[in-house]
């Protein structure tokens, strides 16, 4: 019995502790940061705009393509709350990203006309936004 | 692999901080106890988990999801739940579903990410006991339960069942309930000692397969307050690690300890209890793999590791020589002051326990005494005696909302939040700059936990949480991190902490202002 129990102890934890032996940080290892992890919220609009366009040119690797497109639009919540936004400006590129996030997650294919406008309209109205966010801050140099 | 050393100071001190962790909780699960003995009595007791109908497995999952105990507490309400013959699948139900969630938890667990999740979970937990209730009960038909049930002498009333009710704690302190809490603690010693310091950092991605498997087979050892699980939950799903594993933990992690299964196998029979820990295990096991895929975040980047689980392994560093020197450094950082005062009460009580055993006191030497005194007189004129039901109903309920009224205590207004916060926020980022790494490590998980009370005590007072509210929450505690990973790194990297807190400066202004 107490064998059996090393045995199944060995067998789920082997590969665990013993290539953290030399290591002496305890946070050895950082976040991964997936390549396509925008900048900026302009990059987020330029990355979601290359992506639709290849997938028009290009009919191979869809499914990437399409995969990245979703967790784009996924992020644009988050990257657009991390800038100088205000709450107001904020409100609606995140209730537009969050509804085509759901349409797109729930679409067999979510790369089709319909949604290459809807993704577009989503860029247009980031690329607002980063105006807004532009002329504060020349408001602000200029004071 | 540990060496002998790791595995002696390791376990000390995982074992040292269960003891105190657990002191909070036990010591409410002793006045359950006494209330349930002393003021509702085994009829009573049988009637608010239900009695002999179906009922009584969803009533016990509830009354368990109300009192605010661990895994450690539930131990002495289960020996008077015995006493007074409740239905054995109502007490598998309560002891599982009790150490799971209490107000405290739940209110936290619902200003994560996907408040939803917990929901899912507090069902599937309700599904577990009931399943598991109804087999325990068919297991434990055949079973003559030896026990006598619990007789009070009716002769204890007043002042003298008040210090009946404390001695009983005392008693209890230092008795068996202790002894079986100490085997629950034991649990995490053992993890301490398989396990090597991070070996659980990267063993619950959402892409392993055996991620949730693992972490059922690790659970049962693991000693866990509703308040950490919970804690460990957040953690997980902003690491995107595997929700399996995440219900495993819950539902094994903080439900069940090494004594639970024991405290049953004694006095209901060991293949009964075998058969419900696997029974157990199984269902808890295929409803990890059926939540799994479908309660992936979508979205979250996945970490690649977690450190919710280091409190688990060796605490020690296998690099690290001066084991006595950082287990005391380990102790210190790690243990809080409500756990201390506790743990010095519940000392105080087994002291005087160990006493009353000497001279042999316990409640039938009060009552003889107080026979003696009332010579067999009754209580007369304005000296009404109230049913001790009726003080029993009202002191449980007195505990539900005191833990209630508790929840506006721990999660103060978003004012005095702030006001913490920026303490907080001063200290880490000031100690950061200036390269004092350890003073601001000290202070980081502060900052981290009031930006979670921050969020609960705004729910609980103004009704919500708005979104950007919580996006620029979670944004303060992901860059926190990244700052935590910074002020780790080996070797220190100066500019790096520093660009780190710039970053923060941005965020924090927004998310301070979001709450204003």
């Amino acid at each position: 019995m107490r064998s059996a129990f090393f045995v199944v102890a060995t067998i789920t934890f082997m590969g665990c502790g013993e290539t953290e032996t030399e290591k002496s940080s305890y946070f050895e290892h950082d976040h991964e940061i997936v390549a396509h992890w925008p900048a900026d919220l302009g990059d987020t609009a330029l990355k979601i705009r290359d992506r639709v366009r290849i997938s028009k040119m290009v009919k191979t690797n869809r499914p990437t393509i399409a995969r990245e497109i979703i967790e784009l639009v996924s992020w644009v919540s988050e990257i657009a709350a991390d800038t100088e936004l205000t709450e107001e400006q904020w409100i609606p590129l995140d209730q537009i990203s969050q509804t085509l996030f759901q349409q797109l997650q729930n679409d067999e294919d979510p790369l089709t006309p319909d949604r290459c406008q809807q993704l577009e309209d989503l860029c247009v109205q980031i690329d607002a936004a980063v105006k807004t966010l532009s002329i504060d801050e020349e408001i602000e140099v200029t004071e | 692999m540990n060496s002998p050393l790791e595995i002696l100071f390791g376990g000390f001190v995982r074992i040292s901080q269960g003891i105190v962790a657990c002191s909070p909780t036990l010591l409410v699960g002793l006045l359950t106890a006494v209330i349930l003995r002393y003021y509702l009595g085994a009829d009573g007791t049988r009637r608010l988990f239900g009695g002999d109908s179906i009922k009584s497995l969803p009533q016990s999952w509830l009354i368990g999801m109300l009192l605010p105990v661990c895994s450690v507490g539930v131990l002495p309400i289960l020996f008077q739940m015995r006493a007074a013959r409740v239905k054995p699948g109502a007490m598998t139900a309560f002891a599982l579903s009790a150490p799971l969630f209490n107000p405290l938890s739940l209110l936290y667990g619902l200003t994560l990410s996907r408040p939803l999740v917990i929901i899912l979970f507090a069902v599937g937990s309700l599904f577990v006991v009931t399943a598991l209730g109804l087999l325990w009960d068919y297991l434990t038909k055949q079973k003559e339960d030896t026990e006598q049930e619990l007789e009070v002498n009716q002769k204890l009333i007043g002042l003298s069942r008040l210090a009946a009710a404390f001695i009983q704690i005392a008693r209890g302190a230092s008795g068996k309930p202790a002894a079986y809490s100490l085997i629950a603690i034991s649990g995490l010693g053992l993890l301490a000692a398989i396990l090597p310091f991070g070996a659980m950092q990267s063993s619950v991605e959402q892409d392993d397969p055996f991620a949730p498997l693992r972490m059922s087979i690790i659970a049962p050892a693991i000693f866990a307050t509703p308040m950490l699980a919970m804690n460990q939950l957040g953690m997980m799903f902003q690491h995107a690690n595997s929700p399996g594993a995440a219900f495993s933990l819950l539902i094994l992690g903080a439900g069940l300890n090494l004594a639970t299964p024991l405290w049953f196998g004694r006095h209901f029979g060991w293949k009964e209890t075998g058969l419900w820990l696997i029974s157990l295990l199984g269902i808890v096991v295929a409803i990890a793999y059926t939540l799994n895929q479908p309660l992936i975040p979508a979205g979250v980047q996945p970490a690649g590791h977690t450190h919710a689980f280091d409190i688990y392994t060796n605490p020690l560093p296998l690099s690290e020589r001066e084991h006595w020197q950082t287990s005391k450094t380990l102790l210190s950082k790690n243990i809080d002051l409500p756990g201390l005062i506790a743990l010095g009460v519940l000392g105080f009580c087994a002291s005087l326990g160990v006493i009353f055993r000497c001279l042999k006191i316990d409640e039938n030497w009060i009552a003889k005494r107080k026979a003696s005194q009332q010579d067999g007189s009754e209580a007369t004129g304005m000296d009404i005696i109230v049913p001790r039901k009726v003080i029993g109903v009202t002191m449980l309920a007195g505990l539900v909302a005191l833990s209630v009224v508790a929840c506006y205590g721990y999660y103060p207004s978003p004012g005095e939040c702030l006001e913490e916060i920026a303490l907080a926020r001063a200290e880490c980022l000031t100690a950061a700059n200036s390269g004092n790494k350890e003073h601001a490590l000290f202070w980081l998980p502060v900052w981290e936990e009031w930006s979670r009370r921050l969020e609960v005590g705004t729910f609980i007072r103004r009704g919500e949480i708005r979104r950007y509210q919580s996006m620029q929450g979670y944004l303060i505690r992901k860059k926190l991190e990244t700052l935590e990973h910074e002020l780790e790194h080996d070797p220190y990297e100066p500019e790096e902490v520093k660009r780190a807190v710039q970053d923060i400066f941005g965020t924090n202004r927004r998310w301070v202002k979001s709450f204003q």
